[in-house]
């Protein structure tokens, strides 16, 4: 407390400004918690953090001497240049136009994390708000400045890459500013005008009008956090907009498939058993709808644009591979169009870009009815030519599929080189890792969702999970062990209704893996066990069946179909092979028996660390923990001004008397009283002595004879312990008999 | 002013007791004389324990003098009457320097104020040369004649009457002799049934006339000495303070600190009367009524000094 009392005593504001550079501070840090977690995703964030630093002692330098209006043209100027730069060093050429459609797009909800060099970007966007907030917030423009850090907080809202929680702490931050700096600025203009008529006292009123003024600031500040969060739990307004709280639960097709350009990490999650899609193909395959290259560690984004395709053929993989026929046709209203590994030409209704990752994509909806053609040239590498591929990784490759959040933690990298310690080959460490995760992770669909890093948890913490966190995790470990990999999502084959004839449902949505090899391009793996979740996507038809869902079954499915008995198809080989499937098989005999051994010690056998119940709840994050102390805060001031603090305490007051010195204890015990019959008649007036006002109400005489204590001791200056005891005992008598 | 932390457990219950006994002879003696005015009769004798002086203003015929010659005879001391008129010299109060033909000597012939208790009649028909005399005599407790200063006996005091009647052709006591004043009280008209019995007693044998005193003059001193031991804690004197206070800031002229100090000792007199010995709030607003007024002068005529002193007890925080 005297560290704290000796800091506020050096810092030379007072307590009110003090407030309003800590709500600034709030409002600008939530644009730059925003950049921070970009630069996080992409790369090291120390240039970040010296561009921020500098600017802000800029700004703090410059507030002293430069003028407002110069200032802007400052921060005009930054913002420029930033572009520029930024424009410069895209190691593209794009034209103007693309970049003004970039910019709109971003608008209008693109996250940032799509855009291909993101770090670029905020380095060359940061130093203009950060200027400028900090230089009006120190000049006391503390609106201005709040403009300044909400129109970068703002964007950020529009890209979405801005979490709920982080804007409203920002928005908070916003209106506390406001608050704070109102009253900051009324304090300081007092001030002024006290010191320019040297006027002495009376300024005792103006600081409880400040402290008031504080107070209401606060409450108001509570009511914006609060208010929602007990709004939303009000039936009317749950799954509206306002609320916080989603309460239906996602599914796996929704976070997955349906998830446009980025998908994040759910928790709990429950199967679609709507019938999707009616496949034609030769062979069964994993219908791919998308890939994601960027991870954030909670989620993933897919950067570059969609260009347009033209309906020419497209180039295969690099590799040997085989042509495969597919025929979709949409059972249900939905936005993607599925295909096998790699689709090389698209004939169909629904219009169709090609995204960065050469999968087609719908430009708008598909409909019910609509139907399309694709052919698929799927790579037919052998495990030895992929053994052997090497890692000869084009640049284009390692830049995208190698990255990681700056904040993965080591020890996914560390735990993964211990497993993968004996493999010998990229290929190898797929298999390992791939095989790991399917023996030591259990498939579930009720998770909770971790605060941070997925693939560390679930790798670390975690016992259980879905496809996405066994393919998230994957791709994780590849990376960290220099193997290019990437996520990719779609359909499981579906229930086969006739030789060549798939019904693919929603609940057949997947995420799975994808590792590059020079020489053959990707290869799909997939993590998740295909034996349990199988069984719940099974479960999960039958379910609905029983309850009479119409959209579960076509006329092909069902009962009568001849091919029930493979209603779960075992998923393809992922690498399938000519010669033999055989191959697959002595495969990790020489790693299998290897795998489990480091992992028996440390990691504990299937369960991981999170099975040992030792594992401590998540806390809630930093910008929670702040959230909930401002609401507390607020909250308190609130209920003082109501009341009810000292309603409670009053009520605690009248009720349990500790004992000090008689003095104390007499004149307690004839408060105490005297609250009670103030209660029971009338307060006591003005100008009304306690004799007075005992005859008056008529008082009994155990109250008189404490009122005769009291006198003594405060006007005869006479108290003793007995006298004390039979004061607290008429008092707690009177208390307890009203 | 007591100082409560040295005199605090000093004082004997008996001293106390004894101080009541006597106040409370000294009320019922006067009461066997009296019909009604019970509140100004313990006024008198809270203002005689408190060492202070009594004015009665009255319309003539209530029986002032009656009531202050009852209180004197309940004492064993020395009695003096002076009756003021206009012609009368201060020296006719004082007493004078007589040359002795025998001695050749000048020797001072103890005037009227060289009493116990001086009832002083009709004051305000005296020239205010005369009235200052008496008001030496009860602010010094002594009289200067002719250079040469002469302590009046102890206990002293004096209750003096005062008429409201002849108001022109009176000299009026101004406020800063009324203030050496400690009560003033006025005693108006005795009620039907009182007035009845009164003229019952009265008729034939006049009561006064067998009234015996019920006190000594030591006991007189020995309570005056109990009532300054009372104590007034820092509560009830800030309670006093602030009534003073609320007069000035509502009055033309309001309650000096002389005031506040007269109040505080008539509240002490009023605990003993009550056999405490301590005073407490109501001491001082039972006093207050007959203390104060006389001290304010208000600044409109509709509201009188009495007035502003009712308000200030109502609305003055007792704490």
């Amino acid at each position: 407390m005297s560290v704290l009392a000796r800091v506020r005593g050096r810092l030379p504001w007072g307590e009110t400004r003090l407030l309003a550079l800590l709500s600034v501070a709030l409002v600008l840090g939530a644009p730059l918690r925003t950049m921070y977690h970009l630069i996080d995703v992409v790369g090291s964030p120390t240039v970040f953090l010296v561009v921020t630093v500098v600017s802000l002692a800029a700004a703090a330098v410059l507030a002293r001497v430069l003028r407002p209006i110069l200032a802007i043209a400052v921060g005009a100027v930054l913002f420029g240049a930033g572009l520029v730069w930024y424009v410069t060093n895209l190691s593209t050429d794009p034209a103007v136009s693309a970049l003004l459609r970039d910019t709109l797009a971003l608008l209008s909800g693109r996250r940032l994390l799509q855009i291909a060099n993101v770090r670029l970007w905020v380095i060359s966007f940061a130093p203009a708000p950060v200027f400028l907030t900090t230089y009006f917030a120190l000049r006391r423009w503390y609106v201005t400045a709040t403009l300044a850090a909400g129109t970068a907080l703002g964007f950020f809202v529009l890209t979405t890459d801005a979490g709920v929680v982080t804007t409203l702490l920002g928005v908070v931050g916003a209106f506390a500013t406001i608050g704070f700096g109102t009253l900051d600025t009324l304090d300081d203009g007092e001030r002024r005008t006290a010191e320019r008529n040297a006027a002495g006292p009376g300024t005792s009123t103006d600081d409880e009008g400040i402290d008031s003024g504080r107070r209401g600031v606060l409450e108001q500040l509570a009511a914006i956090i609060v208010l929602p969060a007990i709004l939303s739990r009000l039936p009317s307004v749950a799954g509206t907009s306002l609320s916080f709280a989603d309460e239906e639960q996602p599914t796996v097709e929704g976070s997955i498939v349906d998830a446009d350009e980025s998908m994040t990490v759910q928790g709990d999650i429950t199967l679609s058993p709507t019938v999707r899609y009616t496949v034609e193909s030769e062979e069964a395959r994993y219908w791919r709808v998308a890939a994601y290259d960027r991870y954030t560690g909670d989620g993933w984004v897919r950067t570059g644009n969609d260009s347009p395709y033209d309906g020419t053929r497209l180039a295969g993989p690099p590799g040997d591979s085989r042509t495969v026929r597919q025929s979709f046709e949409a059972e249900s209203d939905i936005g993607t169009v599925p295909a096998a590994w790699k689709p090389v030409r698209y004939n169909g209704d629904p219009a169709v870009e090609l995204t960065t990752h050469e999968g087609f994509q719908p430009v708008g909806d598909v409909a019910a009815g609509d139907s399309y053609q694709v052919v698929s040239e799927v790579p037919v590498a052998t495990p030895r030519q992929l053994r052997e591929a090497g890692t000869e990784y084009p640049d284009v490759v390692t830049r995208r599929y190698l990255q990681l959040p700056e904040s993965t933690p080591d020890r996914v990298g560390e735990t993964t080189a211990t497993l993968t310690q004996n493999a010998q080959n990229p290929y190898e460490t797929a298999l390992v890792v791939e095989r790991w995760l399917q023996n030591n992770r259990e498939y579930s669909l009720e998770v909770e969702r971790p605060e941070r890093n997925v693939a560390d948890r679930f790798l670390h913490a975690m016992d259980r999970g879905y496809c996405v966190y066994f393919a998230t995790t994957m791709v994780t470990m590849l990376r960290t062990q220099g193997v290019p990999a990437r996520m990719a999502v779609g359909y499981t084959p579906g229930e086969q209704v006739d030789e060549n004839r798939w019904v693919v449902r929603g609940l057949d949505s997947h995420a799975w893996v994808e590792a590059f090899f020079p020489g053959h391009g990707w290869v799909q793996f997939d993590p998740t066990p295909s034996d349990p979740r199988e069984a719940a996507e099974q479960a999960r038809i039958e379910e609905a069946r029983g309850d009479g869902v119409e959209s579960v079954d076509t006329g092909e499915t069902g009962n009568g179909s001849e091919f029930t008995q493979t209603e779960t198809p075992t998923p393809p080989p992922l690498t399938e092979d000519n010669e033999t499937t055989t191959t697959e098989t002595p495969e990790p005999t020489n790693t299998t028996n290897e795998t489990t051994t480091p992992f028996g010690g440390p990691q504990g056998d299937s369960g991981g660390e999170g099975s040992s119940g030792l594992t401590v709840p998540d806390l809630p994050s930093r910008e929670e923990t702040a959230l909930g102390l401002v609401a507390l805060l607020g909250t308190a001031a609130g209920l003082r001004r109501a009341g009810v603090t000292e309603r409670v305490s009053r009520a605690i007051w009248l009720r349990h008397q500790r004992r000090t010195d008689p003095e104390t204890d007499v004149e307690r015990a004839f408060q105490r009283a005297m609250y009670v019959l103030q209660d029971e008649h009338r307060p006591r007036e003005a100008g009304e002595t306690v004799r007075t006002y005992l005859d008056a109400v008529d008082a009994d005489a155990d109250v008189r004879h404490l009122a005769t204590l009291r006198e003594r001791l405060r006007y005869g200056g006479t108290v003793s312990e007995v006298a004390a005891d039979e004061a607290v005992e008429i008092a707690d008598s009177v208390v307890s008999n009203r | 002013m007591t100082d409560t932390d040295t005199t605090r457990g000093q004082q004997s219950d008996s001293a106390l007791r004894d101080a009541t006994g006597v106040a409370t002879q000294v009320i019922e003696n006067v009461e066997e004389v009296i019909v009604g005015h019970h509140d100004e009769i313990e006024h008198i004798v809270t203002a005689m324990l408190g060492r202070g002086h009594i004015l009665l203003e009255d319309v003539p015929g209530v029986g002032k003098t009656m009531l202050a010659r009852s209180v004197a005879a309940s004492f064993d001391g020395e009695f003096k009457r002076v009756q003021f008129t206009p012609d009368l010299l201060p020296t006719d109060v004082t007493g004078v320097n007589v040359f002795n033909q025998k001695t050749q000597e000048f020797e001072f012939r103890r005037g009227p104020i060289f009493g116990n208790v001086v009832l002083g009649d009709e004051i305000n028909r005296a020239p205010p040369k005369t009235q200052s005399a008496l008001l030496e005599a009860m602010e010094e407790g002594q009289v200067s004649v002719d250079g040469t200063t002469h302590s009046v006996p102890q206990p002293f005091t004096v209750i003096a009457t005062q008429n409201t009647v002849e108001q022109n052709k009176a000299y009026d006591l101004p406020m800063a002799e009324l203030d050496r004043f400690m009560t003033k009280l006025h005693l108006g008209y005795p009620d039907e049934g009182e007035e009845t019995a009164m003229l019952g007693e009265v008729v034939g044998h006049h009561p006064i006339e067998e009234l015996k005193p019920v006190a000594t003059l030591s006991d007189l001193q020995a309570a005056r000495d109990t009532v300054a031991d009372v104590s007034v804690e820092e509560p009830i004197r800030a309670y006093a303070t602030r009534l003073a206070r609320y007069t000035r800031e509502h009055a033309e002229l309001g309650v000096s600190p002389r005031g506040s100090i007269s109040l505080l000792r008539a509240a002490q007199a009023r605990a003993v009367l009550n056999n405490r010995e301590y005073v407490v709030p109501d001491d001082v607003q039972q006093e207050a009524p007959v203390v104060l007024p006389h001290r304010i002068r208000t600044d409109s005529s509709e509201q009188t000094a009495a007035d502003l002193v009712t308000a200030a007890l109502n609305t003055v925080d007792v704490e």
